[in-house]
């Protein structure tokens, strides 16, 4: 018996040992980089707060919010489309399966591809600016693309990331019991009241882990950034980048990756801590209803 | 209640039409951009070219790196593919059928290379690639991709392990089956599914993956992500950006579409289900 156990652990840890050796080992440089530590190239001169202070420039702090903006707005935005759509979906309609294939095609699309064909609608004379001023709602074109607030990135990432979070919500929805529906149902609850008291707690949990996933993707990005993003402010990777491969300014751009990997969490965490609160008062909010009942 | 119904359907059509244009419309662009003839461009005011011909992809295909990037493209997929199918399978299998201590926490790494900001993870990867002599060469680009594989590959192979009916295994070794032929007869045919679908979404992620090729490859080796972006970047071509985005997309999305169901089942991360 105790032999069988030692092969299972055995036998477990290929993939493990791979994944955590690869991540451990870049996270760790990351980090040790940031603070001029463990340079594996150049010379390392010992524990310093420098790279810290150095990077903390205007054009960082810019990046930052830019990336943090996109990354807030996009992420919302999807969960917020995402979610009726997965509702609409749950219905038993023909045809919702095909819709639901088609749906899902920016998924499977490079993210980089999924800019490009966007770029041909929104840019400078593209086809929705030529529509729009072909049906008269705006005289001269709309700068989308490159502009300085970011909205040809918003609708890339919209674009491409709606299919991902129907994956997560749909799940989510589908979980939720048709028994427990059609008892609410029997005891007269009207659409509204099944949406608020039963779908948006038992749900809102998918809603939220989809909202922190597209967070962190967007936050991260690089691709569509580079693409359609505006000149000033980079996206934070966009700017890591340029620090490596055109000054090789590797301390830089660790402490920038470090701000980025801890904004990840501080984030994600915040996010679910609200959920947490928020599910809590739904529940509240039900069991009150019921009672009253 | 039927009014409901009613509502609904009539939303499903509009959603659907609005759905078909959201999809439609940028991909019949760039299929349109790619048909732009050499000699009549298309520029500003037209609302569409004049002259279409297959010109532009006869050029695309004999003057540029295409090919080149193609060949780099596919045996690193190809590579990566059955190199984490390998490094996955006695993982998945114990994840699946074994239930160890700390499943949770060992699934939860696993499927950290996908959370992690990608270029953050290349750039750093490519750090410690170029200290050890790896960067520039075909193995450290697969090396790379396989990080990013291993989290679909396990997720799928554990899923497809975990649908394996407990009574079936202890039937066969009643019956006194050998191990081989327990492998072969039963496990094997029993995940087949999984097994393809894994390939085959790990295979597609590593022939899109960008930020890992960008940084590990170039200027080296070209694949067919890092040449997209010299043509919508610092060298921007509008008819090729299209072809070549439709050479990196078209294929994948077919095979994607046909497998779609079973990568649906067993992708959807099950903890976003019930808890958060």
């Amino acid at each position: 018996m105790k032999r069988s156990r030692l092969t299972d652990y055995i036998l477990l840890l290929p993939a493990f040992i791979y994944v955590s050796l690869f991540l451990s080992f870049t996270l760790f440089m990351m980090i040790s980089q940031s603070f001029g530590l463990f340079s594996l190239l150049g010379e390392t001169e010992g524990f310093t707060l420098q790279y810290w202070k150095s990077a903390m420039i205007q054009e960082s702090f810019d990046s930052f919010f830019y990336s943090m903006k996109i990354g807030l707005v996009s992420s919302t935005l999807v969960v917020v489309i995402a979610y009726p759509i997965a509702l609409i979906l749950n219905q038993e309609i023909r045809g919702a399966r095909i819709v639901g294939s088609l749906i899902k095609i920016p998924y499977f699309i490079n993210a980089m591809v999924a800019a490009f064909l966007i770029i041909n609608i929104i840019a400078y004379h593209g086809f929705l600016n030529q529509f729009l001023m072909f049906l008269g709602f705006i005289d001269e074109p709309l700068r989308m693309r490159n502009d300085d607030f970011g909205t040809g990135v918003i609708v890339i990432q919209v674009w491409k990331n709606i299919p991902f979070a129907l994956l997560i919500i749909t799940a989510s929805i589908a979980g939720v019991s048709k028994d427990v529906i059609d008892a609410a149902k029997d005891l007269r609850a009207g659409p509204v009241r099944i949406f608020f008291s039963i779908y948006l707690p038992l749900t809102i949990s998918g809603a939220v882990t989809a909202h922190i996933l597209l967070f962190i993707m967007i936050f991260g990005d690089f691709a569509i950034y580079s693409v359609a993003g505006p000149i000033y402010p980079q996206s934070l990777t966009a700017r890591m980048q340029l620090i490596v491969s055109n000054f090789l300014q590797w301390e830089e751009a660790s402490v920038l990756a470090t701000v980025l990997i801890i904004s990840v969490i501080v984030v994600a965490s915040t996010l679910t801590f609200i959920s947490k609160k928020y599910i809590g008062i739904y529940e509240k909010v039900g069991y009150a209803e019921i009672k009253k009942d | 209640m039927q009014k409901l119904k009613k509502i609904s359907i009539v939303l499903f059509v509009v959603f659907c039409l609005i759905q078909l244009l959201w999809i439609g419309a940028p991909v019949f662009m760039a299929v349109l951009w790619s048909l732009v003839d050499v000699d009549t461009p298309w520029s500003y005011p037209d609302m569409f070219p004049k002259k279409l011909s297959f010109s532009q992809w006869s050029y695309a295909w004999n003057h540029t790196n295409l090919k080149r990037a193609m060949v780099t493209s596919y045996t690193v997929a190809t590579l990566t593919s059955f190199f984490t199918l390998l490094i996955s399978l006695p993982t998945s299998y114990i994840l699946g059928r074994k239930k160890p201590r700390g499943k949770r926490f060992i699934e939860t790494v696993l499927l950290l290379p996908i959370v992690l900001p990608g270029m953050v993870i290349a750039l750093f990867v490519g750090r410690i690639f170029t200290s050890i002599g790896l960067v520039q060469s075909m193995g450290g680009i697969v090396l790379g991709h396989i990080l990013l594989g291993i989290p679909y590959m396990t997720r799928l192979l554990t899923s497809s392990f975990e649908s394996i009916p407990q009574d079936v295994l202890d039937a066969a070794q009643d019956l006194g089956t050998g191990r081989i032929r327990m492998i072969f007869k039963i496990y094997f045919p029993m995940i087949r599914l999984g097994f393809i679908a894994g390939t085959i979404f790990v295979f597609i992620k590593s022939i899109e993956e960008f930020n890992l090729s960008f940084i590990l490859g170039l200027p080296t080796y070209e694949t067919i992500p890092t040449m997209l972006y010299t043509y919508l970047g610092y060298n921007f071509h509008r008819t090729y950006a299209s072809i070549i985005s439709l050479i990196l997309t078209v294929p994948n999305l077919i095979i994607l579409l046909l497998i779609e169901q079973k990568i649906k089942t067993s992708l959807t991360p099950r903890s976003a289900a019930g808890k958060g």
